[in-house]
């Protein structure tokens, strides 16, 4: 049996569980069972998938995802995001468009913190709906800049989409990802401001009031511990202080510590942010260890080796490969999660994009790019959903008010792609390379 | 009291030990981690067995805490396409699935596992001597409680009782 | 073993081959992969395409002891491994992470080569596994970002990333250090941010790991001799005629003597291209103190295993 055939049982069965509504994780685990009976005995397949969804999550560098989850969650409840919230308003306040400019800004602040884009447009987006609405914004405009501006936290660090790549694509260098997503996140941020100042200008929102110096610097000095837990955990992984599970074990301690401190956390609360991690590690780490399973069949049957060789007798022009690629994910993105998608797709497009000559950090910023418009499209968009739900609006009304930061993102995706520069300039001066 | 208060119970007492032992682990893995960081820097000599503790925490984190996703129907799925169907396909989808998980986590976790824990138990790890048949224990074991959870939400999807207990995640 | 193509070589033909799975977790261009493709091409050549070994390399089925337990369960019919990795099932490899057994290269072969050692690779068969060659992989030293080791105390304090092995943590926190068990990937990144002071391997990971760009002192202490051992489940092993268990045996060792050639070639080049980085090569070391305070480790595995003490006399006996 060939590895094409193995590649349309993979993934035929997979498609039919994923739309039956079968959970990803099992639906990954089924299929990859399914295909494994085709060319093995029933007990070494069983043995085979079992032992894979063990070993694959046996692993010291994952644990800094649920740790990341376990201080985002911390955050969200401490009053940590709310204070970055009200350091952003203070600084872009008198910017035409203020509250849409501050929802971004802020949106970088923390989801560069928790690194999860959900609790960023969580956090942000219902600490700042009221004000919005008070301002006379329209709420599917805001909701919009929301939900466009939350993914920047996936590629700012610290980021659990990059340590997953890292996982998956054989130990690349997190540092090196790290360094790599601030240039593309920053400059999603700014393409987002800039078409939401094009927007704000026609509908004449007002400025916000002159902030005085005194108070400014109180809301500054009060955001100053939370911005410090970026330098001291971003900063001690890039330089090798700390690896990067110890960067998240020092970010759970200190949100804990800040939390305590700002007395904004009760013994209940900490309870519930427990429970609230410990469900999203169960989701998480079953994915990755279900997909452990899947990568394991498709390198026995040969799957990505096929499905590269086909591609690449089927377009000889590395462009026209590239855009191939980014259609895929684009397509991918709008109907799965980030960490799935990374977990399913990197093993098969990662040697694809190093035939190509792409280097593995390059690619995985491409790869979390396109997976960061992905989290905001219907029908399955985990950062859309909670961006119009916290602000009480229809996902109808949200959708065609995201269409040019849609466009602005595919241009920022275009760029990321075909100038290598923009991800590996920075970690290169820092000699991150390999 | 009736088989649903019953059932409700079962699975309000299974969620508070799956919750309570997950939580338990995660709180330990963080200051092991810390304590690493800790015999490192103030210490000077770095402690060699947090990451291997580490590493075996993990996998009985992820395996108690999936099961407890499970028990509460946390688990990622795309749902748009299955609830276009019709009230009564869509009933059979949604057996169909819980009953295809409880097959999953009883023929991988529970048979593969047992089969992994087994051929592993001879196999000692480098710096704390523990058997990984040891380890791997943990597959069998959330499996079975797997399969628990996936017998309450199956009695659930046939009675059609309404779930008592949904709790945000993000 | 899959359920699809030849079940014994017996019943194998050039349109139905016996396919023997072969995993390697080293990367393709790695001279000991390059022996194990000779090997496949030799296996298919002399069988007349009766036999097909298909090479998984890179670790794409996984890391060295998932690859043992699926060779246990036959699910891959043969594997390249590290020699103390097989202590899991046979503890008598324990022996080949111990220190100090060889004073030289010429030493290592002859003893390795030995009709005693070849004899000792096959006489497992009853623990699901024999094993049809050896690969070397040179010898082992320690390496610095700035401190040269000549005698054992020059290790004190040192944090030096070591294989996942117990011989290995065992032998290094005997010498003073302590011994940081870490991913090989991460070995870079901790050596070049101070996370850790030194690790030790052959001098080939100066170049093709680069590490010789953050650490630059090499000492010669050759503290192990680790070799690769290839192979084969004993279920595969039954499958096979005595004929062409032979045959397999016989290219396996071919490959041995043409990858030792190519071995000592790329040592050469490492060694060079590793000068040219401004790695310094201390080579005055006091070898005999570095024995002498690893010795309790040895004695230590010897009384512990029966099966090592075994292996101990049987290098001792090779030795001449
Ligand atoms: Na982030
Ligand atoms: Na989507």
């Amino acid at each position: 049996m060939g590895a094409l055939t193995a590649a349309a049982i993979l993934f035929g069965a997979f498609l039919i569980l994923l739309f039956s509504g079968v959970p990803i994780s099992v639906s990954l685990g089924v299929a990859s069972l399914v295909t494994a009976l085709m060319f093995l005995p029933w007990d070494d397949a069983t043995y085979i998938v079992g032992q894979q969804m063990n070993v694959g999550i046996e692993s010291f560098s994952l644990l800094a995802v649920p740790l990341f989850i376990f201080a985002g969650n911390i955050m969200n409840t401490g009053g940590i995001a709310r204070r970055l919230v009200d350091l952003a308003l203070v600084a872009v306040g008198r910017v035409p468009g203020a509250l849409a400019h501050t929802n971004v800004l802020a949106n970088t602040l923390f989801g560069s913190l928790s690194g999860s884009a959900v609790a960023s447009a969580a956090a942000v987006g219902s600490t700042l709906h009221d004000r919005q609405k008070e301002a006379g914004y329209d709420p599917a405009f805001g909701a919009a800049v929301n939900v466009a501006s939350a993914p920047t936290g996936l590629l700012i660090p610290p980021t659990t989409a990059a340590i997953v790549y890292s996982t998956v694509a054989g130990g690349v260098s997190v540092s090196a990802l790290f360094m790599a997503g601030y240039v593309p996140g920053i400059l999603m941020g700014l393409v987002i401001m800039t078409i939401a100042y094009v927007f704000t200008r026609r509908q004449r929102y007002p400025k916000l009031g002159r902030v005085g110096m005194a108070e400014a610097a109180r809301v500054l000095l009060r955001a100053v511990p939370g911005l410090l837990l970026i330098v001291v955990v971003v900063g001690g992984i890039v330089f090798g202080v700390f690896t990067a599970t110890e960067g998240a074990g020092i970010a759970v301690l200190y949100t804990l510590v800040l939390a305590l401190a700002y007395r904004s956390m009760s013994w209940r609360d900490l309870k519930e942010v427990v429970t609230r991690t410990v469900t999203a590690t169960g989701i998480v780490m079953f994915l990755i260890a279900a997909s452990a399973g899947m990568s394991w069949v498709m390198a026995y049957t040969g799957i990505p080796g096929a499905i590269t060789d086909t591609l690449l007798s089927v377009a000889d022009s590395k462009t026209v490969i590239l855009l191939l690629m980014l259609l895929v994910l684009l397509i991918v993105g709008t109907f799965m999660d980030i960490t799935p998608a990374i977990l399913i797709f990197t093993p098969i497009l990662l040697p694809i994009s190093e035939e190509l000559g792409m280097d593995p950090v390059h690619f995985g910023m491409v790869l979390i790019l396109a997976m960061c418009i992905g989290t905001m499209t219907p029908p399955v968009g985990s950062v859309l959903f909670v961006g119009t739900g916290v602000s009480g609006v229809s996902i109808e009304q949200v959708v065609p008010k995201l269409l040019p930061y849609f466009a602005g993102l595919i241009v920022v995706l275009l760029a990321v792609t075909f100038v290598p520069e923009l991800s590996l300039g920075l970690p290169g001066v820092m000699g991150l390379l390999e | 009291m009736t088989t649903r208060d019953r059932l409700n119970r079962v699975r309000r007492v299974l969620g508070g030990v799956l919750a309570a032992v997950a939580g338990t682990l995660l709180v330990l893995m963080t200051l092991l981690v810390l304590y690493q960081v800790f015999t490192r820097y103030v210490l000077g000599t770095p402690a060699a067995f947090t990451e291997e503790l580490v590493r075996y925490a993990l996998i009985w984190t992820s395996m108690i805490s999936a099961a407890y996703a499970f028990l509460h129907r946390k688990h990622m799925s795309l749902l748009f396409l299955r609830d276009k169907f019709a009230p009564p396909v869509q009933r059979g989808l949604i057996v169909g699935t819980d009953v295809l998980v409880l097959v999953f986590a009883v023929v991988v976790l529970v048979i593969g596992g047992t089969m992994l824990a087994l051929s592993a138990d001879t196999n000692y790890s480098a710096l704390l001597g523990v058997s990984r048949g040891l380890v791997y224990t943990i597959g069998p074991i959330a499996g079975v409680a797997i399969v628990f959870a996936q017998v309450l939400n199956i009695w659930e999807d046939l009675t059609g009782e309404v779930p008592i207990e949904t709790e945000g995640t993000d | 073993a899959p359920t699809s193509g030849a079940r014994t070589s017996v019943e194998a033909t050039p349109q139905n081959p016996l396919v023997l799975t072969l995993a390697n977790n080293l990367g393709d261009d790695h001279v000991t992969s390059q022996a194990l493709a000779s090997f496949a091409e030799d296996v298919e050549r002399r069988s007349g395409g009766r036999i097909v070994v298909k090479i998984y390399g890179n670790g794409q089925l996984g890391d060295e002891p998932d690859v043992l337990g699926q060779l246990h369960e036959g699910i891959v019919d043969m594997t390249r491994v590290s020699a103390p990795g097989l202590a899991t099932y046979d503890p008598g490899y324990h022996t080949f992470g111990l220190p100090y057994l060889f004073d030289s290269e010429r030493e290592f072969h002859e003893v390795m080569d030995s009709p005693e050692m070849a004899e000792y690779f096959r006489s497992t068969a009853d623990k699901g596994f024999l094993g049809l060659t050896y690969y070397s992989s040179g010898a082992r030293s320690f390496y610095t970002r700035g401190t040269p080791v000549r005698k054992p105390a020059d290790l004190r304090g040192l944090k030096l990333r070591v294989q996942d092995m117990r011989s290995q943590t065992d032998f290094v926190g005997a010498l003073g250090a302590a011994p940081v068990v870490m991913a090989f990937g991460d070995t870079y990144t901790s050596l070049q941010t101070g996370l850790i002071d030194g690790a030790e391997s052959n001098e080939t990971v100066l170049t093709d790991s680069a590490h010789g760009e953050v650490s630059k002192v090499f000492s010669m202490t050759e503290h192990t001799w680790i070799p690769d051992m290839l192979v084969i489940g004993t279920e595969t092993w039954d499958r096979l005629s005595p004929a062409d268990a032979k045959l397999l045996s016989e290219a396996a060792r071919a490959s041995t003597e043409r990858q030792k050639v190519a071995w000592a070639k790329r040592i050469e080049e490492s060694v060079a291209e590793a000068k040219e980085m401004g790695v310094r090569f201390v080579t005055d070391v006091d070898t005999e103190a570095f024995r002498k305070a690893t010795r309790p480790v040895v004695d230590r595995y010897a009384a512990q295993y029966p099966e090592v003490a075994q292996l101990l006399s049987v290098i001792e006996s090779g030795r001449n």
